[in-house]
């Protein structure tokens, strides 16, 4: 390591050790009530202390205004990319070009895979909830504040760990499979898609609860001031990344492969044949 | 209604229209442009493949057009030397003869020439002889001596 270098690292740390005093000794007030543990766990489950007032139009989880927010920030992105990147798409990509092929590509290579006599729909299915989830869950992240009802000030929560979101993610995903089933294969389709009533059951609550868990924890850590220092870097942000990434998976995955089973064509074996095969 | 969990159906369906929205949304800007552009050049790139294949079967197909025609030409030329060592020897076959004819005609020439010669020179000879001959009569008649004729002898013996 050159002198320089040493010098910069030692300037860094010096100036992170200052912030972390300063931190400490400006917000450790002892005299502020705050929310106790209990109720804070069981709002961040629940959502029932903290609403929101949603456009006038009902008191709602702050999860709906976060969901709304989501859709927003990825719909004016998209927009940004429809209008100035993809006129502009070369049969060589470049690197956003490719990261946007990629990210494509990979949902509609796992609609192919799992369910490849029908599959066109169900790749742009795949892959809207693929960001939704992934990008939704990321977005606590960003700690957007927005105030309650009750005027008190929090942090936006990703949309999925509100169970309304989850168990809407899983029924529109039970209701996606099973409209595959009735277009492929009729009353027979439907007849396999009802086989596997609890499929929307635990398509939502797999998605709520491994949301729930990281955000629980990262409540966890954030609520107690000693463990608000360094360890919410790795557990809150790796536990958001990596639920991000392997919810998003296991959903896509589930949906295309259930996708897959119920849309399979089945072919009738006809009388005479099996007559032919006894003799 | 209020069910466990703070289950709300209202919420439920805002986050569905959430939900539509996005997905529509998504695949309007981003999934179908995108998509499009990767069949298209999918199109584009499976397109030159299979020209590629195309030339590569038509040169495949030259090559061994060629490598017939080689062949045959091979043969072709085989056949030519064959006939033209056949025509060098029927050639060569007929000079011969035409030698061999012209040999015989020069060597019987040399023959009638020779006997002719022969015939020239005998018949000097007996000339000569009949000169001689009449010359030791001559002398013999001038010497008119006995031996004469003995003498006359061992000239024509001689």
């Amino acid at each position: 390591m050159s002198k320089k270098k040493r010098i910069v690292t030692l300037c860094m740390l010096v100036i992170v050790c200052a912030l972390l005093v300063v931190g400490i000794v400006f917000t450790n007030n002892p005299d502020k009530e705050s929310e106790p543990i209990k109720i804070a766990m069981k709002d961040a489950v629940l959502h029932e202390t903290n609403r929101i007032n949603f456009l006038g139009i009902a008191e709602v989880n702050p999860a709906v205004a976060s969901a709304f927010t989501v859709t927003f920030i990825i719909l004016f992105a998209s927009l940004i990319i429809r209008i100035f990147v993809i006129p502009r798409f070369r049969m060589v990509p470049g690197r956003f070009q490719l990261l946007l092929e990629e990210l494509i590509g990979f949902f509609d290579n796992l609609a192919r895979t799992n369910s490849p006599h029908r599959n066109k729909l169900l790749g742009a299915y795949i892959f809207s909830a693929g960001i939704y989830i992934c990008f939704g869950t990321l977005f606590e992240l960003l700690g957007l504040q927005v105030v309650t009802t009750e005027n008190i000030s929090m942090s936006m929560p990703a949309p999925l760990s509100d169970i309304n979101a989850a168990i809407c993610m899983g029924c529109m995903s039970y209701l996606f499979i099973l409209v595959g089933g009735l277009t492929s294969n009729g009353l027979k389709g439907v007849g396999q898609t009802l086989k596997d009533f609890s499929l929307p059951i635990s398509m939502s609550f797999r998605l709520f609860g491994a949301l729930l868990s990281g955000l629980l924890v990262t409540e966890l850590v954030y609520y107690y001031m000693t463990l608000s220092f360094v360890l919410p870097v790795l557990v809150g942000i790796i536990f958001t990344l990596l639920h991000a990434l392997i919810q998003t998976y296991v959903l896509t995955m589930l949906t295309s492969l259930f996708y897959g089973e119920v849309t399979e064509p089945k072919e009738d074996i006809e009388p005479e044949k099996v007559m032919q095969k006894a003799d | 209604m209020n069910l466990p969990l703070n289950i709300d159906l209202q919420q439920i369906l805002l986050h569905l229209l959430n939900f539509v929205i996005l997905a529509g949304g998504l695949y309007i800007l981003l999934y179908n442009p995108v998509k499009k552009f990767m069949d298209r050049r999918k199109e584009y790139y499976q397109g030159l493949y299979d020209e590629a294949h195309r030339q590569k079967e038509e040169a495949d197909g030259i090559k061994e057009e060629y490598e017939r025609r080689l062949k045959e030409v091979d043969s072709e030329i085989i056949a030519v030397k064959q006939k033209a060592n056949e025509e060098a020897r029927t050639e060569a076959a007929k000079k011969l003869d035409a030698a061999k004819a012209e040999g015989d005609r020069i060597i019987a020439k040399a023959r009638k020439e020779a006997e002719s010669e022969k015939q020239r020179i005998v018949s000097d000879v007996s000339d000569e002889i009949n000169d001689l001959v009449g010359e030791a009569i001559d002398k013999m008649l001038k010497s008119s001596s006995g031996d004469a004729i003995d003498d006359f002898l061992d000239t024509v013996k001689r």
